[in-house]
């Protein structure tokens, strides 16, 4: 029994590491179609790339602690975090490794520009994936510690205790 | 104790599952952040090289113009120095004390002077060889005073031709080295302890007597040149590794 219930739950980290690995190709695949080109990398895109990519880490280890660490209550439509947290890492993940490709692929052959296909995905990113990373690793967060429902019987304090099980 | 004591306080921080998970994050940043930059530090170390190469001869071929003058740029295998100075009459294309440089270069040590299947630093490396008859005078670039470069007489430092085929991958821009040699300073990467196969060649008159300077990467096997060639072509440049 214990076996059939703690395996799944185990996946927590490869979910926070999937996100955090695959935030690398949508900015680091510009950088590397760049060396293709005379140009040299310039050293203000470099820095740009490379913050994205640890903001995405930080911002998804600190919200996998706040949803462990958080008490407050979830609305019913997220009563699932585990579950629901996974699908969106792996919607996340899959834009990730999507815009990669698009740039890998296409951002050569597109003329530069204020719209450039490098700008169109780091927008895409900061408004989509990267709010979806921060909601993806709170509800794992979330999704690892087992909150028992509140008995009428006992007193408050014992109620709301926590009982932190693994990642 | 005191050693129980502090296993377990040791065992509460770093078996904590917290921890666990902030350093596989850590990990997994900092071994893709490392495999991206390796490879773009690689890339860009041979182009900022091969880029400052170009931008001299560049630069002397404009003081060439600008001043009427020879003007000569000469790379210097051992000490991996690049300098330019005008070349005052009489013309000997060799650096006298009272010419003074006119811009100098150093080529990084993660880059070599290595043609395509030559050694490092070998003859072929540098080919602008043989001036006025001379054959001392080896590894310059001279410019006349109209920007039109001197032909070097070696037979190594003659002009690329064309390739057969123009290709996705050889484009019309690309010249074809034959093995006798082409003229051109070539650079190579490091892999390592070996050289890399990535090579580039900075070049004047590739097609015509303008003065033209070029910078071309050559293409390995098993990218898209066309069989029995060396061929070099311009961007976008395809790597090794």
């Amino acid at each position: 029994m214990d076996a059939n219930t703690k395996q799944p739950r185990r996946t927590g980290w490869v979910i926070l590491v999937l996100m955090a690995a695959t935030n690398f190709l949508p900015w680091m695949e510009p950088l590397i179609r760049e060396t293709l080109s005379a140009e040299l990398v310039g050293a203000p895109r470099l820095r740009l790339s490379m913050g994205a990519c640890l903001l995405g880490g930080a911002l998804v280890a600190m919200c996998w602690l706040a949803g462990r660490h958080s008490s407050s209550p979830l609305p019913r439509a997220l009563s699932r975090p585990r579950l629901i947290g996974f699908r969106i890492a792996l919607g996340c993940a899959a834009m990730n490794i999507f815009c990669g490709a698009i740039v890998a692929r296409y951002a050569a052959s597109m003329p530069p520009g204020r719209w450039s296909l490098d700008v169109i995905i780091a927008v895409v990113w900061f408004v989509a994936v990267l709010p979806g990373e921060v909601l993806s690793s709170y509800l794992t967060g979330r999704g690892t510690v087992r909150r028992p429902a509140p008995e009428p019987a006992l007193p408050a304090e014992t109620a709301t205790r926590e009982m932190p099980i693994e990642a | 104790m005191s050693d129980s004591g502090a296993r377990t306080g040791f065992g509460r921080v770093f078996k904590s599952i917290e921890t666990v998970v902030a350093m596989a994050i850590l990990a997994s940043a900092c071994l893709f952040a490392g495999a991206y930059f390796y490879t773009i530090l690689r890339r860009e170390r041979i182009k900022a090289a091969a880029q400052g190469v170009r931008a001299l001869v560049l630069a002397a071929r404009m003081q060439a113009v600008r001043r009427e003058r020879y003007v000569v740029l000469a790379v210097d295998v051992d000490s991996r120095e690049v300098v330019s100075w005008i070349d005052d009459p009489p013309e000997n294309f060799l650096r006298d004390p009272s010419e003074v440089s006119l811009g100098s270069y150093r080529i990084p040590d993660s880059v070599e002077l290595r043609s395509v299947g030559g050694d490092v630093g070998g003859p072929d490396s540098v080919a602008f060889d043989k001036y006025q008859w001379n054959e001392s005078l080896v590894d310059r670039i001279v410019f006349r005073g109209d920007g039109s470069l001197v032909i070097p007489q070696a037979v190594n430092s003659r002009p690329p031709v064309r390739p057969r085929a123009v290709t996705a991958s050889v484009t019309s821009m690309s010249i074809h080295c034959p093995p006798v040699g082409c003229r051109g300073i070539f650079l190579a990467d490091r892999s390592g302890r070996r050289i890399g196969e990535n090579v580039f060649r900075v070049s004047v008159d590739d097609f015509g007597r303008t003065g033209k300077v070029s910078l071309l990467k050559w293409l390995p096997p098993g990218h898209g040149g066309i069989a029995g060639e060396r061929d070099f072509t311009p961007p976008p440049w395809k790597w090794v590794n």
